[in-house]
């Protein structure tokens, strides 16, 4: 069978559905993996054949027509449809290739990302199943009913009077983590991706002291800067061993480090299985990425989006929330000593990581697929 | 069986609904009907049983959730989505006041405008069957999803990942007239009801020369991005050149914007309020801006249109109508006062438009009646609501 999988503009949402789509491969399956030409190399990278189909950027969507920039709403409500927005317009510019591509390549079911909404208008113009593969826990459900608002002009030209549902929803978070409400889904235990580099000792081995990794993710801002400095100056005068996890221009920025400090590119799949605790912006594979690996967590969600599910994990136990507006350096370690004192987190943090080990594994999960299909 | 028929924001959303709730009372049905304030007359003065569920105009629900009321953007996508979150916030104040009545009175089936979206939300709180009801004509899909998008919050409370779909719809439009993008739909036929008041010959007599009705009654309750009137100043500029014409002129207005023109000369002008089910059968050319009512008068008593419409979607219908050889249009822009007079007068000339006209009367005709569709309802009220969706 032909699997067509669309994939997000980032590599955190790219790397949720890697996975599947290398065990849909493995299993004989033709499966072609289709985002933006700035993404390829991280879908290559996967060993999965990527097809181009759209030149502009994720990126581009926070400008208007006339390259002016768009202003992000601070109000909770007017942000999650601002980001639908900006979702729904990547979507179309994705359709503009999409369409054609399965014109040429008819594939027989359509598996998008959760936040890649051309993957159900693609599948139903091409007349297949859709299957809505989570990419994260859950992002709150006004950013894609904006994101349908935005698609509505597309929508119209393909004659679709809605914004077509999924035939299957692959969920990746725990039962016990799910919201009350979510929608019935095929479940999937999460499997850590990342693009690898090469690959040092020092990652997957842990020395005497407790190994705390800070995940700056891609997105740091200024105040987000200050903190990594500050925890840094804090870490030196810790018994630790600190890890940042940043891209080379943010380590160059932080100056000369402490013995015990190691900051560049790291491979959050093998470095995590040796951390006593991560500190992160809680971004949604990151998050996963340390459940999966049975680490307490300290996480600040800086973006609205990660706000449902960070409250969850911390209500469950396995991680403890620092509001964005309380981010100082000071609470922030003391978050952090916190959670490493308290033996309940690191239990919490195995019990959710025992639970996702025994959610269906990508190969059940395909049957399902096939299923659907056939 | 309890029917509720909840309306949009606008009296065009709900007078097209009242032969479909009359018809379900007749047959014994408790109806009520649900409207905003300045909607509400409209069923009252049919003889509905009716709860107000909001208090508020459209264009008061152009203020957002943080008391910004930014203006509106020009034509176009941008505009479409903002007004279809306008419709969002009116949901949201009559989701409100649907839920108290609710509580009081529980409905069997909701049937709700196609700009209602507060409708499928009540009905998936009580239970039971949503049933749409459209005109598929000026119901822009950008207005509907918009409106949905801004309901986030509260379809995150009802525990909602989107708006519950409708069993099915029923729509009054003609096949042809139809967009393409409509969701399938049972047929209706349309029967055109107005608020009345008492007939005077002249509405229902024609003396010889033709008769343009020139339909330009605002819609009390509407504004703020779909009220499609035409505008007094605009009016007092075409009214002399039309009179020039060997024809019999009848300007719809309220009775407000009746008093702005000047006493009519001769006779052969009648402005004011009349029931536009009365007058349009008398009638040989209706002007309009695209308001679905006269678009469904002239369909369903084959009378040929002139539309000048402001808004890009509300020119696509009236498109279809011309297309099908029973109107011509005539964007805001090109519709200068020569521009008009020529129009109308090619429109009373050329007999194809009466004999398009005709053939699309015959084919509303033909739509099964308000009565077939409520046996349907009968048969969806005995249905249970649809099972809920896998999305996700």
């Amino acid at each position: 069978m032909r699997i067509l999988f669309v994939a997000g503009g980032t590599s955190g949402v790219i790397f949720s559905i890697i996975p599947f789509a290398q065990t849909a491969r493995n299993a004989g399956h033709e499966v072609f993996m289709a985002g933006p030409e700035d993404v390829m190399p991280t879908i290559t990278a996967a060993g999965v054949p990527a097809v181009p189909v759209t030149s502009r950027r994720m990126l581009e969507t926070l400008f208007d027509e006339e390259g002016n920039r768009r202003v992000i709403p601070r109000d909770l409500h007017e942000r999650y449809i601002f980001n639908g927005r900006q979702f729904g317009r990547y979507a179309s510019w994705c359709l503009d290739g999409l369409l054609p591509l399965v014109d040429r390549w008819r594939p027989d079911v359509v598996v998008g990302g959760a936040l890649a909404f051309a993957a159900p208008v693609v599948a139903r113009y091409a007349g297949v199943p859709y299957v809505k593969h989570a990419v994260d826990m859950g992002e709150p459900r006004t950013i894609d009913l904006a994101a349908a608002a935005e698609l509505a002009p597309y929508l119209r030209r393909l004659g679709l009077f809605e914004m077509p549902g999924s035939d299957l929803f692959i969920d990746i978070c725990p039962p016990s983590l799910r919201e009350a409400d979510a929608p019935h889904a095929q479940l999937m235990t999460y499997v850590p991706y990342a693009t690898k580099g090469r690959v040092e000792p020092w990652m997957y081995t842990r020395g005497k002291r407790p190994r705390l990794l800070v995940s700056a993710g891609s997105r740091v801002t200024p105040d987000y800067f200050d903190v990594l400095g500050s925890l840094v100056r804090k870490a030196s005068q810790l018994d630790v061993e600190l890890l940042v996890a940043a891209a080379t221009s943010t380590a160059e920025k932080l100056g000369p480090l402490p013995d015990n400090v190691r900051i560049g590119w790291l491979p959050l799949d093998l470095v995590a299985p040796t951390c006593d605790l991560v500190m992160s912006h809680a971004g949604g594979t990151t998050v996963l990425g340390n459940m999966h690996y049975g680490v307490p967590q300290v996480l600040v969600p800086y973006l609205p989006y990660a706000m449902g599910f960070t409250t969850r994990l911390s209500e469950y136990g396995a991680a403890k929330m620092v509001l964005p507006e309380d981010d100082s350096p000071d609470n922030i370690a003391q978050a952090c000593q916190d959670v490493l004192d308290t033996a309940s987190y690191r239990q919490r943090a195995r019990d959710i990581a025992e639970e996702m080990s025994v959610m269906p594994t990508p190969a059940t999960t395909l049957r399902a697929v096939e299923r659907l299909v056939s | 069986m309890r029917v509720l028929f909840v309306a949009g924001p606008t009296v065009s959303t709900a007078l097209p609904m009242v032969p479909l709730a009359q018809a379900a009372r007749r047959v014994g049905h408790e109806v009520f009907t649900a409207a905003s304030e300045p909607v509400l007359p409209a069923f009252v003065s049919a003889g509905l049983a009716a709860v107000p569920v909001s208090s508020k105009t459209l264009e008061e629900c152009r203020r957002d959730r943080r008391g910004e009321s930014p203006p509106l953007p020009a034509e176009g996508n941008e505009r479409d989505l903002a007004v279809g979150r306008m419709l969002g916030r009116f949901a949201a104040d009559c989701l409100t006041g649907l839920l108290r009545f609710v509580a009081d009175w529980r409905p069997g089936i909701v049937v709700g405008a196609a700009q209602a979206t507060s409708a499928p939300l009540v009905a998936h709180h009580v239970g039971v069957p949503y049933v749409r009801f459209a005109t598929d004509l000026a119901e822009p899909l950008a207005h509907h999803l918009g409106s949905v998008a801004e309901l986030g919050p509260e379809l995150e409370q009802a525990g909602l990942y989107d708006v519950p779909r409708p069993l099915f719809s029923v729509s009054v439009a003609p096949a042809g007239v139809r967009a393409d993008d409509s969701p399938p739909a049972l047929a209706m036929r349309h029967v055109p009801y107005d608020t009345q008041c008492p007939a005077e010959p002249w509405m229902y007599t024609r003396k010889g020369p033709p008769r343009i009705l020139v339909y330009a009654r605002s819609d009390d309750g509407g504004g703020g991005g779909l009220g499609a009137e035409l505008s007094t100043g605009y009016l007092r500029t075409l009214l002399p050149r039309l009179s020039a014409l060997d024809a019999e002129l009848l300007l719809a207005v309220s009775d407000s914007a009746a008093v702005s023109f000047p006493e009519p000369p001769g006779g052969r002008v009648h402005i004011g309020r009349m029931p536009l089910d009365v007058v349009a059968v008398s009638c040989d050319l209706i002007v309009h801006a695209g308001d679905v009512l006269p678009t469904l008068a002239g369909l369903a008593h084959g009378v040929p249109q002139l539309a000048l419409p402001h808004e890009k979607w509300r020119a696509e219908h009236s498109a279809r109508v011309a297309r099908l050889g029973a109107a011509r249009l005539l964007r805001t822009t090109e519709a200068t006062p020569d521009a008009v007079v020529q129009a109308c007068s090619d429109l009373l000339a050329d007999p194809s438009y009466r004999d398009a006209a005709a053939r699309l009367q015959t084919e509303v005709l033909g739509m099964p009646v308000p009565a077939a569709v409520v046996r349907e309802l009968e048969k969806a009220s005995r249905s249970r609501p649809a099972a809920k969706e896998e999305r996700g």
